[in-house]
C-alpha cells in the first residue's frame, strides 16, 4: 500500500513537470517593428584627430525601415576620464549630421551618437574617438578684456592669415582670468616646449603650453613672499640663467629643471623697475635710489656697477628720475661678448620727475666686458617724454616710440626722430610696440571703449615701414593688456622684444 | 524510531548554537602612557629628547608638550594623571630648572598632553641638564605600557655641531661656529637642522632636508644676513643677535 502511495506521488510530480512543456498560445498579435541600425567605423581613439577650433563633421550611417521623422538624435562629447553624471559631458547637437566647432581642452574624448525611435523608445548608439590637439601652440598671444570683467588670451595664429583662436585660456581652464597684467613665455634647451607665465596684479599662474593651469604664483618661490606682484621672468637659451622680478625684488634659481623654483630675494636696498638681462648680465634701474645696479648671481646680491674714470655720468646717482625703457639695440637674446662689445649698446631712457625732461643713458663695454657709462644726452624728440610705448630696434640704432596715434623712429645717436606711421583713428592709445628686427607690431586700444587691435608692419632696412603701412591687422579684441609671441618649441630665430 | 532520535538530537544540537554569548568588558582599569610617534608604522617609543634654548631667541622658558594616550575607557569628566621626577637619574631640580604642568585627559578623550616647563638658567650656557620622570598612579589612572612610562629630557643653551656639518653642510653654510648655527636655526625657525642622506629620506617634519633645500636655505641666509649687516633690514623684536654679526671668536659670520 505504501509503495502504491509513493508511486502515486511520483507520477503526480512527473505530470506537473511535464505540464510546463505545454505551449502557451497567447492572445496577442505580433506586428513587425521598424528596424533601426547605425553603421560606420569601429571605435578608435583616433577616429578623428582635430585641433581646437577645428570643425568636427560626422554624417552617420543610419538605416531605419520606418518614418525617419520619428527619429531623435543626440550627440554627446565625453572626456576620457569622465564618469556618469559629470558636468564635463556636453550635449553638442540634436541634428542627424554633426557639425561642431571643437572648443574643449586638449585631450581624448568619445563622441556618442544616440538615435532613438520615439514610437518604440528603441535606442541605437555608436561611438567615435576624438583626439583634440592644441590649436595655438604657436602665435601671438593677445591678453585682452572681455565682457563681465574677465580677461582671456586669444591667439593670432599666423600674422599673414586672418584666423584667430579665440579664448585659448577659457577653453582650457575652468576658472576665469582676472587682473592679469602681463605674460612671459619661457622656453629653453632645458624645456623646449616651455611654460607660459601669466602675471597678475597680486599673483600669477603658470600655464602649460596648451594653456591649461599648472601652478599658482606661490609655487614659483621657495620662500613665501609678503607680496606677489611679478613683473618679469627671464630664462636664457640653455636655461642656466633664470631671473624673476617680484615686487621690485630680484630672484634667481638653483636648478634649471622646470617648473622653475625661485629662491630668496637678492640682498640689497633697492627696488628694481626696468631691467636689462643678458644671460649672466643683469642690470636693473633702482627706483629707490635712482641708480643702476648689477646682480651678482654667485654672491646672491645686488651690487654697485664699478665706476670708471671715463664714465660720462654717475651710475650711483642719476637724480630723481624714472626709467622709461632699459634695453639694448640688438636682439633680446644677445649678450655681451668679444664679437659685439663695440656694437652692443645698452640704453636707458630716464625721465626727470621734476622737469619732465628725458635723457638717454648709454652704456658700453671694454674688451674685458666691464661696463662703463659711455654717454648721457637729453632727448628732444617730440612727444618722447610722454610716449605710451617704446621699443629698441633689434638691428639698427633706432628706438621706436608711440605718441598719440603716431609711431616715430628715434635715432638716438643724432637725437633725431621721424614719424613712420599715423593711424586713422585719433581717439586711441598705442600701448605696446614689439619688434623682431624685420617686423614690428603695435597694440592700439580705444581710449573710451573696450576695444583693441594689433597692427603688423614690415621694417625696411632704413627702419621705416615697408609701403608706409601695415601688412595685417587684427581687430575685435577687448582692451589689450599685452601681446607676446609664443613658439611651439625652442626656436633660435630672432625673438620678439 | 532510531531515525527520529537521530534527527531530534541533530536539531537540538543546531539550536544550541543559537545561545547568546556574553561579551566580557575590559576590566583592567584605565591606564595612561607616553605616546609613540603619531605616524604610520611608528618606530618603538623613544624616551629621550634634547632641547636647546640656543635657537629660541630671548625666550626665558619654554614648554614641551609630550603626548600621552589612554588604555581603557573614556569618561564624562576631566581626569588627572600624574608624573613624578626620578631624582637619581636627574641633574635638574624641580622648581629651579623645570616645572611639571598638570596632566589632564579631557572628558571623552583618549589622548592628552603632559607639559614640561623648562627654565633657561645661566648654568645651561655651559652644562647640559637632564630631567628624568615617569608616569605614576593617580586616582584616575594606573601606569600603562611599561615600556612607555619613562621620559628623559636633556636641555641646554648652547649649540652642538651637527655631525653632518663638515661632510654635507659645509658647502652651503661655510665654516662652523656656534653663532652661525644659532643664526641659521633662528632665521629658519627650526629647533635643529639635519642633512638627508638621500632625497628620498628627506623629512621636513623632523627637520631633515635634501641638498636642494639646503641650497635655498643658503640663498636666504646669505641674503638676510647681508641686509641685516647693512641695516637694510631691521632685526625682529626677538632677534637675539647684534649686527654686523660676529661669531664667538670675533670673526664675521659669512655664508659662501
Amino acid at each position: 500500500m505504501k509503495r502504491f502511495h509513493y508511486s502515486l506521488i511520483l507520477l503526480s510530480l512527473i505530470g506537473i513537470l511535464f505540464s510546463s512543456c505545454y505551449k502557451d498560445k497567447g492572445n496577442y498579435d505580433l506586428r513587425p517593428v521598424d528596424q533601426l541600425s547605425t553603421q560606420g567605423p569601429e571605435f578608435n581613439q583616433d577616429n578623428f584627430v582635430f585641433s581646437q577650433l577645428d570643425s568636427l563633421k560626422i554624417n552617420p550611417e543610419v538605416t531605419f525601415t520606418g518614418d525617419s521623422a520619428h527619429l531623435e538624435y543626440s550627440w554627446k562629447l565625453i572626456p576620457q576620464l569622465a564618469r556618469v553624471g559629470d558636468t564635463t559631458i556636453k550635449k553638442i547637437s540634436s541634428l542627424k549630421n554633426l557639425l561642431y566647432v571643437v572648443r574643449v581642452p586638449i585631450g581624448l574624448y568619445t563622441v556618442l551618437l544616440e538615435v532613438k525611435d520615439v514610437k518604440t523608445d528603441i535606442i541605437r548608439s555608436r561611438t567615435y574617438g576624438l583626439n583634440v590637439k592644441a590649436k595655438a601652440s604657436q602665435g601671438f598671444l593677445v591678453l585682452n578684456d572681455k565682457e563681465g570683467g574677465v580677461q582671456d588670451i586669444d591667439v593670432i595664429l599666423d600674422n599673414t592669415k586672418p584666423e584667430i583662436f579665440w579664448g585659448a585660456f577659457s577653453a582650457n581652464n575652468t576658472f576665469s582670468l582676472r587682473e592679469a597684467t602681463g605674460m612671459s613665455m619661457i622656453q629653453s634647451a632645458a624645456n623646449a616646449s616651455g611654460l607660459l607665465y601669466v602675471f597678475r596684479k597680486s599673483g600669477g599662474y603658470t600655464l602649460l603650453p596648451s594653456f591649461g593651469f599648472l601652478q599658482d604664483v606661490k609655487a614659483w618661490f621657495f620662500d613665501a613672499q609678503s607680496t606677489y606682484a611679478p613683473t618679469l621672468i627671464y630664462q636664457d637659451f640653455f636655461g642656466a640663467n633664470n631671473y624673476m622680478i617680484n615686487n621690485g625684488n630680484v630672484h634667481t634659481t638653483n636648478l634649471i629643471t622646470p617648473p622653475l623654483l625661485f629662491g630668496y630675494r637678492a640682498s640689497g636696498d633697492y627696488k628694481a623697475t626696468k631691467s636689462l638681462i643678458m644671460s649672466t648680465y643683469v642690470f636693473v634701474y633702482d627706483d629707490l635710489h635712482h641708480r643702476f645696479l648689477k646682480f651678482n648671481k654667485s654672491a646672491g646680491k645686488m651690487q654697485s656697477i664699478i665706476k670708471n674714470p671715463a664714465d660720462a655720468f654717475d651710475i650711483e646717482d642719476i637724480g630723481n628720475k624714472s626709467c622709461l625703457l632699459f634695453d639694448h639695440n640688438m636682439a633680446s637674446t644677445v649678450s655681451p661678448g668679444a664679437a659685439n662689445f663695440n656694437t652692443l649698446k645698452p640704453l636707458a631712457y630716464c625721465k626727470d620727475n621734476q622737469t619732465g625732461k628725458t635723457f638717454v643713458y648709454k652704456f658700453g663695454f671694454y674688451r674685458s666686458l666691464a661696463s662703463y657709462c659711455e654717454s648721457v644726452k637729453e632727448v628732444t624728440a617730440p612727444g618722447f617724454s610722454t610716449a605710451t610705448a617704446y621699443v629698441n630696434a633689434s638691428n639698427n640704432p633706432l628706438t621706436y616710440y608711440a605718441s598719440e596715434n603716431k609711431i616715430y623712429a628715434y635715432d638716438f645717436t643724432n637725437d633725431v626722430a621721424r614719424m613712420v606711421y599715423t593711424f586713422d583713428q585719433t581717439n586711441v592709445s598705442i600701448d605696446q610696440l614689439m619688434t623682431n628686427g624685420t617686423q614690428l607690431f603695435a597694440v592700439v586700444n580705444s581710449k573710451t571703449g573696450n576695444s583693441g587691435a594689433v597692427f603688423f608692419f614690415k621694417v625696411a632696412a632704413t627702419g621705416s615701414f615697408t609701403g608706409d603701412t601695415y601688412f595685417s591687422k587684427y581687430e575685435k579684441f577687448g582692451k589689450i593688456t599685452e601681446v607676446k609671441y609664443k613658439n611651439n618649441t625652442l626656436n633660435p630665430a630672432i625673438p620678439w622684444k | 524510531m532510531k531515525q527520529t532520535i537521530y534527527i531530534s538530537t541533530l536539531i537540538l544540537l543546531l539550536l544550541s548554537s543559537c545561545k547568546k554569548e556574553e561579551v566580557k568588558l575590559y576590566d583592567g582599569g584605565d591606564r595612561v602612557q607616553f605616546s609613540r610617534l603619531n605616524i604610520p608604522n611608528p618606530p618603538p617609543y623613544i624616551d629621550s629628547l634634547d632641547f636647546s634654548f640656543a635657537s629660541k631667541g630671548n625666550l626665558e622658558n619654554d614648554t614641551l608638550f609630550l603626548p600621552v594616550d589612554v588604555t581603557g575607557r573614556t569618561a564624562n569628566r576631566d581626569r588627572e594623571f600624574k608624573v613624578a621626577a626620578i631624582p637619581e637619574e636627574s641633574s635638574a631640580v624641580e622648581g629651579i630648572d623645570f616645572d611639571f604642568g598638570k596632566g589632564i585627559i579631557k572628558a571623552g578623550q583618549f589622548k592628552g598632553v603632559f607639559k614640561l616647563i623648562l627654565r633657561k638658567t645661566k648654568d645651561l650656557e655651559t652644562i647640559r641638564k637632564k630631567v628624568s620622570f615617569k608616569i605614576v598612579a593617580s586616582a584616575d589612572f594606573q601606569p600603562g605600557l611599561s615600556k612607555q612610562l619613562k621620559c628623559k629630557v636633556a636641555f641646554f643653551n648652547f649649540m652642538v655641531k651637527p655631525i653632518d656639518w663638515d661632510a654635507k653642510m659645509l658647502r652651503f653654510f661655510g665654516a662652523y661656529s656656534k653663532t652661525k648655527h644659532r643664526f641659521i636655526l633662528y632665521q629658519l625657525g627650526f629647533p635643529e637642522i639635519n642633512f638627508a642622506a638621500t632625497a628620498a629620506l628627506e623629512d621636513p617634519s623632523r627637520y631633515i632636508f635634501s641638498g636642494v633645500k639646503f641650497a635655498n636655505f643658503q640663498l636666504k641666509l646669505r641674503s638676510v644676513l647681508d641686509d641685516l649687516n647693512a641695516g637694510t633690514l631691521k632685526p625682529a623684536a626677538d632677534d637675539p643677535f647684534t649686527y654686523p654679526l660676529k661669531d664667538e671668536n670675533g670673526l664675521n659670520v659669512i655664508f659662501p
